[in-house]
């Protein structure tokens, strides 16, 4: 018995050793070849780890503890949602939220009715305490230091068909000043005289169209079709 | 003792079929995978283009091996085992050959495809583009930014954006995504917002978000409302408004007063 128990162990044991446990492995790594049979080869893998994510926003925001919130104090509160929001923007932010937030806050699409009022409530109980409306911390709109009008590039060009484009630029009084324009890659094709172009586009595609005054710059678009 | 070794021999008796069945089991798996790569190999010869072959082979590979593990793991340490399948090198000797023969003779569709997010996670990939770099940011320059170079574009904006084989430029990068938004790549827009964003630029991120629309896949970071939270009223509907005029690629502030 103690004979026939000893081989078993000795088979057992030699039968682990070249198969080991059968288990589901994850995916493949790189293999350094050793050979288990004559007839079967096999290969050790390193266990799989998955790679660092591809992209990482580089934004982030500084988090600093918030010295007053708009969520204090008695009274009614809103949504769970709107809670989220409010606590998210005062820790990423200077901490003290003004009424201007709370304006942009009832542009949103998803707010409840009872959400809409307590914002529409705090910003008038704010206003009425005098309270500074935070502009500072959005960001306006802005009116750049030269205007670029351009005319006959909203609409597709068609390609074959002579096209006439404009461009006029102004500066911050609303003075007209020299511009200057081409397509780059494509000036060979343009006639640009003053501040008139002349194209007749040869494909379907799009081209930028690259424009400066008074060193500032800006690009259009112009797409072709056929 | 004797009850003792009664139970031990009980046990081996269960246990031994059970392992050799284990090692039995990966060897079939890898000889079916071998078959099936096989067939694979046989049927892609009769498809004349290079760059299609080489897509669908790649695809079956991964199909292959999702429905037949010839690997498993070994002992308390994690050690992965796999059983080689025959036909898997000279396979793999296919694909480059296909993707190079591509690369060669179709180079606008072949390195639109080599630098598409979807090849992203493929480390033979990503070491091919080291070499074609140089190639696709010339072909995008001479694009005339049709359809077919939809992709070729948008890989271009990519490489430039991120500075990957390439100097980091973000004026030039704008200028690939929004051709090829303008030729139908259907995440120009968010690569455009996301590099934006990434420059702390959020009136052109928002202005760019605003764009991502059907297809488009807009990243979280670069959500309607997360990015207009930044801006006042004025600053949103001033971008909404250039949104809309498909000639416009970004709103300059440099030097500009608020209004």
């Amino acid at each position: 018995m103690s004979r026939a128990i000893s081989s078993l162990v000795t088979i057992v044991l030699a039968v682990a050793a070249a198969s080991g446990v059968a288990a589901p492995a994850s995916p493949r790594s790189a293999p350094s070849p050793r050979t288990m049979s004559p007839s079967v080869k096999t290969y050790s893998y390193r266990p799989y780890t998955p790679s660092k994510a591809a992209t990482q926003s580089k934004y982030s925001s500084t988090a600093q503890p918030p010295r007053r919130s708009l969520l204090d104090g008695k009274g009614d509160q809103p949504s769970e949602r709107v809670r989220e929001i409010i606590h998210e923007r005062e820790s990423s932010g200077p901490g003290w939220l003004g009424t201007a937030f709370l304006v942009s806050l009832l542009s949103r699409h998803d707010l409840s009715e009872s959400d809409r009022s307590w914002i529409s409530g705090k910003i008038g109980s704010m206003r009425a305490a005098g309270a500074a409306t935070g502009e500072n911390e959005l960001l306006p709109a802005v009116t750049p230091a030269v205007t670029f009008v351009f005319t006959g590039i909203e609409a597709p060009l068609q390609v074959g068909k002579p096209a006439t484009m404009k461009v006029a630029a102004f500066d911050s009084k609303g003075n007209k000043i020299p511009v200057t324009c081409d397509f780059p890659g494509r000036g060979a094709q343009i006639s640009i005289s003053a501040d008139r172009f002349e194209w007749t586009p040869d494909f379907i595609g799009s081209t930028l169209l690259s424009c400066e005054a008074s060193a500032h710059k800006e690009r259009r678009l112009i797409r072709v079709t056929g | 003792m004797r009850g003792l070794q009664r139970r031990m021999l009980t046990t081996m008796l269960i246990t031994l079929p059970l392992l050799a069945g284990g090692c039995a089991k990966v060897v079939q798996e890898a000889k079916a995978a071998d078959a099936e790569l096989r067939a694979a190999l046989e049927a892609a010869k009769s498809q004349k283009d290079p760059l299609t072959a080489y897509q669908q082979l790649r695809a079956r590979k991964k199909e292959v091996l999702t429905n037949h593990n010839p690997c498993r793991e070994s002992g308390l340490l994690g050690r992965v085992e796999c059983v080689e399948i025959e036909s898997e090198q000279a396979f793999d000797a296919e694909l480059s050959r296909l993707l190079e023969s591509a690369l060669q003779g179709q180079p606008t569709a072949a390195l639109g495809w080599v630098f598409s997010e979807a090849c992203d996670d493929d480390e033979k990939i990503v070491r091919i583009r080291q070499k074609y770099t140089e190639a696709l940011l010339a072909a995008a320059d001479k694009s005339n930014g049709n359809a077919a170079d939809k992709d070729l574009l948008l890989g271009a904006g990519r490489v430039v954006a991120k500075g990957n084989g390439a100097i980091r430029n973000a004026r030039r990068a704008v200028s690939f995504f929004a051709r090829a938004w303008a030729a139908g790549a259907a995440n120009a827009a968010s690569e455009a917002s996301l590099l934006f964003l990434n420059m702390n630029d959020k009136r052109n991120a928002y202005l760019w978000s605003l764009r991502c629309t059907g297809a488009c896949r807009r990243d979280s970071r670069i959500a309607l409302d997360t990015l207009q939270q930044d801006l006042s009223p004025e600053a949103a509907k001033q971008a909404q408004k250039l949104a809309e005029s498909i000639s416009v690629v970004e709103l300059d502030t440099a030097g500009g007063q608020p209004s």
